[in-house]
């Protein structure tokens, strides 16, 4: 408990990045939980305060054409955006960890076929990859995150590979062999524990990645159907406002930079605590 | 079950004439060229030579972890307790190691792994050690360990686990074991490590332990007091020693018997006591003349002439005529088999036939 607390206070970036990473992460949870009862606006209510109002004590952030309240949107929308977040980041993290320390484990074979397909998934640019599957199943948030994940587990193999050749030269690795231990134990126990931290720190950081490439296909149309909120969505529905209304557009693009910005401090300070204290 | 013969009869393990190439492409090197080699139940044996004569390869081959490719096994047995191990499958191999044989390693620093705490790893080997008496495969059950249901009569808790974990600490003489098996590998000395890694390896109570190299990271004061634990360990739970080392004074405080490599072959094998007083091979007295005594008459070193083998191109006679003093025309046409002279004092060389 005490190196996680040491880990997340490594120097002011991280703390930074920790404290505003908090923040989103305590509102996702508290808007998810509460839904429109705490925040002050219904977010898809109509005709709330007068229509593309600026922002006022009222409404903070302003109205929309519609005369939603914009922070309600929003709040409204930030459980959403960390959810894909962390699924995505979760399920190719675990993904990426399976089959690349297999890889850098077993060799030969195995790991050329495993390696040459994350080849070409590299190959092909993962937006339009992300796009033609998202529009194969169709728009919403559950297949966004199957698109999401399909194009996101590669680098995680890679790392979680070379990270294990890296490993694998330790000879705990050798001694847990000639021990008689089984392959599955030692990926388990020797390999595993080992390359974890390097993927954590690479993990935090791509989660802000992960929220760049979901506003960009939800502004393109294929997250949640309207009227519910998004992000994305809203700065592209808003961005017709660009002049007259400004803050229309800006305060969804601001947060989505603003959680950008908290998880790249953070899996930036990780990395650098965890280099700074690794084997070897 | 490949080539059993009567048990009983046997030494431990019976190397028979065993050949391993490395193929690379720059050429095969022969690594080990029809070597011979017994270990008798008990015994501390020595394995001699400089670098690259295939003592390495020669420890590695016996519990299974020569990597293959680039490693090749060419002929030759390896019969442990009348079991041919060259022929087995993976998975028959890996319920070997461990409890049948284990090894030590050269580098104390790396052995052990940094996240996890000194009694959880040697934990760990136990646990191998109790899982294998679970599930004996065919020929453990043979050797009448006992099964899954005697096991669970006498169930092990967690602070018997615990008792046997400082036990085996304290058998390799560390201070405070109980202490020492909370801390991680990093707050431990090599010295301290590598007793660790001995107390993990007869923690599984093998029959043969592999020790390569085990003292060369460490300073000769450690060194002096890791062996004569090693030596007295022995004797305490009934294990076998294969000592891997280019230290021939080390092996001379140590081992019961040894054996001098030189080129992938075994040129000379005898008691360690014979070896040392009556080296026949020009390669063993060459060995002997470099080691420093200190005294004035012999003031200046006796090195050997000539630089280590290229293993790539061997001459097709002895491996060590082109440096031997005493070479004769026929030794660099064949090579004199590896044949008993006196007792069981064994050497392969013309002069002493």
């Amino acid at each position: 408990m005490k190196t996680l607390v040491q880990l997340v206070t490594f120097n002011n970036e991280t703390k930074l990045g920790f404290l505003l990473a908090s923040v989103f992460v305590v509102a996702g949870i508290v808007v998810g939980l509460g839904g429109s009862r705490v925040l002050p606006y219904n977010p898809i209510e109509q005709n709330v305060g007068p229509p593309l109002s600026a922002p006022s004590p009222a409404h903070v952030f302003g109205t929309d054409l519609l005369g939603r309240d914009v922070f309600s949107r929003i709040a409204s929308a930030t459980p959403n955006d960390l959810m894909v977040a962390f699924v995505v980041t979760s399920f190719s993290f675990l993904m990426g960890l399976i089959l690349g320390a297999i890889a850098g484990y077993s060799g030969g074979l195995l790991d050329e076929m495993l390696m040459r397909s994350t080849d070409v998934m590299f190959a092909i640019p993962s937006l339009v990859l992300a796009m033609s599957i998202a529009v194969a199943l169709g728009a919403g948030l559950v297949q966004m995150m199957y698109a999401l994940i399909v194009i996101w587990w590669p680098p995680y193999a890679r790392l979680a590979r070379g990270e294990t050749l890296r490993v694998v030269n330790y000879s705990f690795v050798e001694a847990a062999k000639a021990s008689g231990l089984g392959t599955g134990r030692i990926l388990l126990k020797h390999v595993f524990p080992n390359i974890m931290t390097q993927m954590v720190a690479y993990a935090t950081i791509d989660i802000g990645s992960v929220v760049i490439v979901y506003a960009g296909l939800s502004y393109l149309g294929l997250s949640v159907r309207p009227p519910a909120a998004e992000w994305g969505a809203m700065v592209s529905a808003y961005q017709d406002y660009l002049v007259s209304a400004p803050w229309l557009p800006l305060f969804p693009a601001l947060f989505i930079g603003l959680l950008v910005v908290a998880f790249s401090l953070l899996g930036d300070g990780i990395r650098d605590a965890v280099e700074s204290a690794s084997i070897g | 079950m490949a080539r059993a013969t009567a048990p009983g009869k046997h030494a431990l393990v019976d190397v028979v004439d065993l050949s391993i190439v490395y193929e690379s492409r720059l050429g095969n090197v022969l690594a080990l060229d029809s070597v011979s080699l017994s270990i008798e139940p008990n015994k501390l044996i020595g394995i001699v030579g400089e670098s690259g004569c295939g003592k390495t390869t020669l420890g590695l081959s016996v519990i299974g972890l020569l990597p293959t490719p680039p490693a090749r096994h060419v002929r030759g047995d390896i019969l442990y307790k009348g079991t041919d191990l060259v022929g087995l499958d993976k998975e028959s191999m890996r319920l070997y190691r461990g409890t049948e044989i284990a090894m030590v390693f050269q580098e104390p620093m790396t052995s052990l792994n940094p996240v996890h705490k000194i009694g959880k790893q040697i934990e760990e080997a136990i646990r191998v050690r109790e899982s294998r008496r679970e599930k004996p495969s065919a020929s453990f059950q043979r050797s009448g360990v006992p099964t899954r249901r005697a096991r669970l009569e006498h169930p092990r808790s967690r602070s018997d686990l615990r008792k046997e974990v400082i036990d085996a600490l304290d058998r390799v003489r560390i201070p405070d074991p109980g202490i020492v098996a909370n801390r991680y590998p990093f707050e431990l000395s090599g010295g301290m490590r590598q007793r660790v890694m001995i107390a993990m390896a007869l923690a599984q109570k093998p029959s043969l332990l592999i020790a390569d190299e085990p003292t060369t990271a460490v300073d000769v004061t450690t060194q002096a007091q890791i062996l004569k634990l090693m030596k007295n360990l022995m004797d305490e739970v009934k294990t076998s020693i294969l000592l891997i080392t280019h230290d021939l004074a080390l092996a001379a405080q140590v081992a019961d018997r040894v054996a001098v490599m030189y080129g992938g072959q075994v040129v000379e094998e005898a008691d360690v006591f014979e070896l040392f007083s009556e080296p026949l091979h020009p390669y063993t007295q060459g060995l002997l003349a470099c080691i420093p005594y200190g005294s004035k008459h012999e003031a200046k070193l006796k090195p050997i002439e000539g630089t280590v083998l290229d293993l790539r191109s061997l001459p097709p006679g002895c491996k060590f005529a082109p440096r031997c003093p005493r070479a004769m025309d026929k030794c660099l046409d064949k090579k004199f088999p590896l044949v008993a002279v006196k007792g069981s004092h064994k050497v392969a060389c013309y002069l002493d036939s």
